[in-house]
């Protein structure tokens, strides 16, 4: 909803051809840059890690102990990461292939799940891949890695919750790699599309201004999510059942990896690469801008890192310090709407 | 607030879980309104073809085109919209649950936005509809002894799908002036594994969910126009478009079709109590029955699975997303595309103005200029397109006119999820193509146009 003004100013001034004077960078290197060095960099990532929970859950399973189910538990929080911060940049080929709901459906559909563990239904990939998405994917892998008992260890495994677990992993990973296909040369290379915004042929994106428009809508959009709907609806709600990620007690790790895929957008790092992001538009023409907001999304991800218990508990015991986080998540948003994209719709 | 027990309706108080990463949702609203308001209506405002929505066109082009509120809400129908979104993105699963239960038994999807992705289309959305010979009350499809009028594919543990839906491809060459020629896939489909016998008479009808933008201003044309529309084609005698009467099983009474690829729906509200029955096996306190047709329902004695409150607030969604506005209108080859996209009948039954009347409860909609390419009436398009299964009026033959607006931000939204009801155009070039009928003049036109001619019409279509 708040983007719409900026959308009408947007539109009244296209990017393309109007770079200011002062830019040291234009629209179209930042897409490339941003394109290949964010966003096809996170999906690579996401390839990895979840290879990487892939292997974790089968050395599980051949040897299921108390260090191997803590191995495995910290590849799930390690590929939560790259998708967590992938969400920064909702659009494209996960959207075309449906790779999101696969990837992350909520809530699990426990009551078939349980019905699937208790059958000779096959739970191996081909199986599962049969399935409703909601018995699929990452929320499904946690409901299995993060069970307790009511003394709060872990129960045994049974050989077909260890056979579901293989399965549900090996086609996150199959998932996490053909997303990141759709993004290269040889795959879809869906990169080339998004920095070749406004180039001959380009049917997707007509205008540099409009891809540049799309990382922008992106980012505004986790961050209205984030505020406005993962924190605010438990926090309103004030019982932890509508809480991603709280098998794992994950979603505070999960919210500050929301913002930082935010923010590797706008600043055009990610890992050890720098680079041109939405950052270089907005120092060239407002330089104290840019540290505000950069200062601004520090200080809300140390917000959400401050949250001393597990998210859906704070909801409840420790309101005061969800309450101060979402505030912090609110001053990006607000930023965002009122500066940061105001600032690049003008000439 | 407390929660809400377990196995209860979804209703809008509750936070609905999200569907995966949380796409195209804005949650948020309150203090900025009064400011996008005053925005809006300072807005310069380009001429007014660009502004197929009227006063609810926004200007985007990028993926969230046809997933943003109209602009011109106010503050309660914004967060009426906006709860209409929640349950939109929703994820049903198996009852009981403990939020969100009462999927299936058998299904087709789990959501409203696994079928119209970013609130478009998608290929994975494809359901085959079918019924026997006849009519039944009303003039209505006969549903098919323990199938009812939609396949579903899928169903929840313990229960077993209706059929599976296979399909297979020829290809067909046809020729186009300049350019040598360009292929069709001619679909045939199969069904099988059906769990009971299926009819050997069973007619069936592919279709492929359609965006939802625009929709209450479609819905808020008065019934007198599209009569009108057709009175006027009558006279005129290029095409002959008919106004479908359906039964609308909410008002009880026969009304015009306006919805669905043979508007075989006339008002929202009844869609939407379709879809989740038909589509998700969810009851409403409009469908309130899981049984369909003889097939055995879930047993659990918990219906409605959806609330009223919920069912309105989806139907309220479709009913109040912005439109996006067109690009590039004042490009040359547009404007050259833009004419002969009349002169050579394109705009016969893809009308480019139509008004608004009122629509009870959607200000927003009512009143307004808009351009959606379509004048909701069904036209014979051919044996080509013919699916053989009769729907109230429209007949085996007959199709509505498909808006257009937003057209040419479809790859951008949903990549290549095909046109046509069935999805079997990769282009828009082969959904030209593959018009018959009453749209064989327009179509044979298009094709005997120089390629430059055929560019700058693309052109046109892409502006869109």
């Amino acid at each position: 909803m708040h983007v719409l003004p900026f959308a009408l100013a947007l539109l009244a001034l296209p990017f393309a051809g109007q770079a200011s004077a002062a830019d040291t960078v234009g629209v179209p290197e930042v897409l490339r840059h941003v394109a290949a060095h964010v966003i096809t960099a996170t999906y690579a990532d996401l390839a990895t890690e979840t290879r990487a929970l892939q292997a974790a859950v089968d050395r599980l399973a051949a040897d299921p102990t108390d260090a191997t189910l803590a191995e495995t538990q910290a590849a799930w929080r390690a590929a939560r990461v790259p998708w967590e911060q992938a969400e920064g940049f909702l659009f494209g080929p996960v959207d075309f292939e449906q790779f999101d709901p696969l990837i992350d459906s909520w809530p699990v559909n426990v009551t078939d799940l349980g019905s699937m563990l208790g059958s000779d239904a096959p739970v191996d990939a081909d199986g599962l891949q049969a399935l409703d998405v909601t018995l699929q994917g990452f929320h499904a892998a946690e409901y299995l890695l993060f069970r307790t008992d009511s003394t709060g260890a872990a129960p045994a495994f049974t050989p077909r919750e260890l056979a579901y677990l293989r399965g549900v992993t090996e086609l996150l990973a199959r998932a996490g790699d053909q997303l990141h296909r759709a993004w290269i040369p040889g795959g879809g290379d869906y990169a080339a599309v998004l920095a070749g915004a406004g180039g001959p042929g380009n049917t997707t994106y007509a205008d540099p201004a409009d891809a540049l428009y799309e990382l922008l809508m992106g980012m505004l959009f986790i961050v209205d999510e984030l505020g406005n709907e993962k924190i605010l609806q438990p926090l309103t709600a004030g019982v932890p059942l509508f809480v991603e990620s709280r098998f794992s007690g994950n979603s505070a790790t999960d919210f500050q990896n929301n913002l930082r895929g935010l923010f590797h957008v706008y600043s055009g790092t990610y890992g050890d690469v720098e680079g041109p992001g939405v950052a270089a538009l907005v120092t060239a023409r407002d330089p104290e801008l840019d540290e505000r907001f950069r200062s601004e999304v520090d200080a809300a991800i140390a917000a959400l890192a401050a949250i001393p218990v597990p998210f859906g508990e704070a909801i409840v015991s420790h309101r005061d310090a969800v309450i101060a986080a979402r505030a912090a998540v609110g001053r990006v948003q607000q930023t965002l709407e009122e500066d940061v994209i105001p600032l690049l719709s003008a000439p | 607030m407390s929660a809400t027990p377990p196995g209860s309706p979804l209703t809008t108080e509750r936070p609905a879980s999200r569907r995966g990463g949380g796409a195209g949702r804005l949650a948020g609203l309150g203090a900025l309104v009064p400011v996008l308001y005053a925005l809006v209506s300072l807005g310069a405002g380009p001429p007014d073809d660009d502004r197929g929505g009227g006063a609810t066109t926004v200007d985007v082009a990028n993926s969230h085109a046809f997933s943003l509120p109209a602009p011109n809400l106010d503050s309660t129908a914004l967060a009426q919209h906006l709860a209409g979104d929640r349950v939109f993105d929703a994820a049903f699963v198996t009852a009981p649950a403990e939020v969100q239960g009462g999927l299936g038994p058998r299904y087709s999807q789990n959501a409203c936005v696994s079928c119209h992705v970013r609130d478009g289309r998608s290929p994975g959305s494809l359901v085959l509809r079918v019924s026997l010979p006849g009519e039944g009350p009303h003039g209505a499809p006969v549903p098919v002894p323990g199938f009812g009028t939609q396949i579903q594919a899928r169903a929840v543990f313990g229960h077993v799908p209706e059929a599976q839906v296979g399909v297979a491809y020829d290809e067909r060459a046809e020729g186009l002036t300049g350019e040598g020629s360009t292929s069709l896939r001619v679909p045939t489909y199969t069904v099988g594994a059906a769990y009971q016998t299926l009819p050997p008479e069973m007619l069936v009808s592919p279709r492929m969910a359609r965006p939802v933008f625009g929709l209450g201003l479609l819905e808020a044309i008065p019934e007198e126009a599209l009569h009108r529309l057709a009175a006027e084609q009558a006279e005129e005698g290029e095409v002959s478009g008919r106004v479908n009467r359906v039964w609308d099983p909410i008002e009880r009474q026969m009304r015009a079709g306006r919805f669905g690829w043979k508007a075989g729906q006339a008002s929202l509200l009844a869609q939407a109590a379709t879809a989740f029955g038909e589509d998700m096996g969810l009851t409403t306190p409009k469908a309130p029955g899981d049984v369909i047709a003889g097939a055995p329902g879930d047993g659990l004695r918990d219906d409605p699975e959806v609330s009223d409150e919920a069912l309105r607030a989806v139907a309220f969604y479709t009913q109040t997303l912005a439109v996006p506005a067109r690009r590039r209108t004042g490009d040359p080859a547009v404007m050259r595309g833009q004419r002969l996209f009349a002169e050579i009948g394109c705009a016969a039954c893809h009308a480019a103005r139509l008004e608004t009347g009122t629509l009870e409860g959607v200000p927003a909609v009512s009143g307004q200029t808009i351009a959606p390419y379509t004048d909701l009436l069904l036209h014979d398009m051919g044996d080509g397109l013919a699916d053989g299964r009769p729907e109230f009026a429209a007949s085996g033959r007959e199709w509505r006119t498909p808006p257009l607006w937003g057209i040419g931000l479809t790859e951008v939204v949903n990549g290549r999820p095909g046109f046509l009801h069935d999805g079997r155009a990769h282009t828009l070039v082969e959904a030209v193509l593959w018009h018959g009928g009453e749209a064989e003049a327009a179509r044979e036109a298009f094709r005997h146009l120089s390629p430059e001619e055929r560019a700058d019409l693309l052109a046109f279509l892409h502006s869109l």
